[in-house]
């Protein structure tokens, strides 16, 4: 028994360590003075140094961000009315056809979402830049977040919405009091998704983007093919510091607030009966 | 009336009035229509044709959240991310009432219901019991003209179901406000009501307090779902003679044509048991089960029809034994009499009565 537990765990960390070796090996050279990602010769900032001076790059960032979180917000608005529209559909035909078609839109190719959108961005004459990129990553984004809503909104028994308005609640007040709040937990992981599909996304990206405009991940590719600079390796470097940070931020708060739940939960009991 | 859209007809020639102030039940198997009333009622649907008037104005058209009707939900539908307290005010905070006052109703309903003292939990923290009280105080401290309650008790144990009906009955006449209680389960129904309908495939077979549907049903389906009775075909010999099972018996019922095809009941409580000398019937005890208060003796007379008894003195299994009854215990029902038919036979001959005999006690 212990050998074998011996045995998986020895697995694992394997493959942890393959699948975070290229990452640590880019981290680990991005401290080279030597300009190669060989041959460490000594100690320094100076790629980080030099990311920080670079204005382009930081304006970049920005926009990437921008992007991200305005995209998200933008298909979670419209994903939360799409799902509450599928799920007044009466018709498991028809409704379920929407799914099927919501669905084929996360499993088809980046690539070929990214062409086609090239193709109607030249047809209608939009401007290849900023409009282009929020359009095609608030399009794609959509589906992601429709998945990730509708299961909630799929859990609330129909009578929630009797209740309320049996309670005098207007259509408005229903949805602002009672759906809303049902499907939050759906909303938050949707936009969350969102925002990280829009964060690195490439593919489709690269298609849309004009000649004067960029994101992070379109960015990095175009510098790694002119030729190795150790600032990507500093860049990407910060951007794996900044996810963990991120994670780090959401495991504690989470853990923190099925705390609290707990010890709220303890605390009642004690309540007189 | 209402129709579905494809085609069926749910209900058919629904016409009833209630009071103000009193336990009304819709009674009747599952699918006769009866959580399609009260959800008109409420106003979740429309009917098809016909009106429903509240306070003497029509109110088809009046959507649910401007009608003086509240519901308590078969499941409940208590909202599941707000607490007692927010649950309950619910109804309140959107009428736009002060703070002050909403706490004070919102306390004052969790009195009424027991569940003071848990405002601040939430709803997944609460049991069946305790959410089904939760469900009602919502519902009441809107103070509704009409309280509609969808089999509210179906999901609670026997013990539970038995103390909510007293807790039900007693909010009722400490409120006075006109509960409309739905239910397939007669014993519920007799217990809480002070009027009862019973329905089946979309028509109110019988309506009355439930002591003249127990004492008086007015069909088999009724005599039927309505408690245990014994139904035998019969012949009306004349007014106040009735034979069946090839012997004559003297009954209380009159106003029949001559020899008129009938049925009886006789409820099971109504039988006893005697010697086989002085029994009216002669049965052969079939089987017996002890039921706690009483025993259901399962009989078998000489034509092979079968009586049921229920006494609290046990039989011998497969023993002869006499049954006898009183004329009172015979309820003869015609074949497809309506209802304003059997009334007004009723009254005819209770009033001949009264003019013979002075009261005559039912």
């Amino acid at each position: 028994m212990r050998k074998k537990n011996g045995i998986s765990n020895l697995y694992l960390v394997l493959v942890f360590a393959v699948l975070y070796a290229p990452i640590l090996y880019l981290m680990y050279y991005s401290f080279n003075s030597g300009g190669t990602m060989h041959d460490f010769e000594s100690f320094t900032f100076d790629w980080y140094k030099e990311v920080f001076a670079d204005t382009r790059l930081i304006i970049i960032v920005i926009n990437t961000l921008i992007i991200a979180l305005l995209s998200s917000t933008i298909a979670t608005i419209i994903a939360i009315f799409g799902s509450l529209a599928i799920e007044n559909i009466r018709r498991a035909r028809f409704k379920n056809t929407l799914l099927s078609l919501n669905n084929v839109l996360i499993v088809s190719p980046d690539v070929i979402i990214g062409a086609s959108f090239l193709i109607l961005f030249t047809m209608v004459g939009v401007k290849l830049g900023f409009a282009s990129v929020l359009i095609s990553h608030v399009a794609f984004s959509i589906p992601i977040a429709v998945l990730m809503i509708l299961p909630r909104l799929q859990e609330m028994s129909p009578t929630l919405i009797d209740a309320a308005r049996d309670l005098g609640a207007s259509k408005r007040e229903v949805l602002t009091k009672v759906i809303l709040p049902f499907i939050r937990p759906g909303i938050f992981s949707g936009f969350f998704m969102a925002l990280t599909y829009s964060l690195d996304d490439f593919a489709v990206t690269f298609f849309v983007t004009g000649s004067g405009y960029s994101t992070l991940a379109v960015e990095i590719y175009s510098r790694a093919r002119q030729g190795v600079s150790l600032s990507i390796n500093a860049l990407s470097t910060l951007i794996f510091l900044f996810t963990l940070f991120l994670v780090v931020a959401y495991y504690i708060s989470t853990r923190r607030s099925e705390k609290r739940k707990v010890a709220e939960a303890a605390s009642r009991v004690g309540v007189p009966e | 009336m209402k129709r579905y859209d494809d085609g069926l007809t749910v209900l058919k020639n629904i016409d009833f009035e209630i009071e103000r102030g009193k336990f009304y039940t819709l009674l009747g198997p599952s699918g006769c229509g009866k959580t399609t009333i009260l959800r008109m009622i409420a106003g979740f649907m429309e009917p098809t044709a016909g009106s429903i008037y509240l306070d003497g104005k029509v109110i088809n058209k009046v959507p649910p959240e401007k009608r003086q009707v509240n519901t308590v939900f078969q499941d409940y539908a208590l909202f599941p991310h707000l607490n007692v307290f927010e649950n309950v005010a619910f109804g309140l905070r959107i009428k736009k009432l002060k703070k002050d006052a909403i706490a004070s109703k919102v306390t004052e309903a969790l009195k009424m219901v027991n569940l003071n003292g848990y405002e601040n939990r939430g709803i997944t923290e609460m049991s069946g019991g305790q959410r089904q009280r939760v469900a009602i105080a919502r519902a009441i401290v809107n103070e509704p003209e009409v309280l509609l309650l969808d089999e509210p008790l179906s999901a609670l144990d026997l013990k539970l179901r038995t103390e909510m009906q007293y807790v039900l009955r007693e909010l009722q006449q400490r409120l006075g406000i006109t509960f409309i209680f739905v239910t397939h389960d007669q014993e519920e129904a007799l217990a809480m009501s002070d009027y009862i309908f019973v329905m089946n495939e979309g028509r109110i077979e019988q309506s009355g307090t439930p002591n003249d549907i127990y004492d008086e049903p007015i069909n088999r389906f009724v005599a039927d779902f309505i408690g245990e009775s014994n139904i035998v075909p019969g012949v009306m010999i004349d007014d106040y003679l009735v034979e069946f099972n090839g012997k004559r018996f003297e009954c209380v019922d009159a106003g029949l044509r001559a020899s008129e095809p009938i049925e009886i009941v006789i409820r099971p409580e109504d039988l006893v048991i005697t010697t086989q000398e002085a029994g009216k019937l002669k049965v052969r005890v079939d089987t017996q089960l002890f039921r706690g208060v009483h025993y259901e003796i399962s009989c078998y007379d000489e034509s092979g029809q079968e009586w049921l008894v229920h006494s609290t003195k046990r039989a011998d299994v497969g023993a002869q034994i006499g049954l006898t009854f009183d004329p009172e215990a015979i309820h003869v029902m015609r074949f497809g009499e309506t209802e304003e038919e059997f009334d007004r036979r009723l009254e005819a001959y209770e009033e001949d009565e009264e003019a013979e005999v002075g009261s005559h006690e039912r």
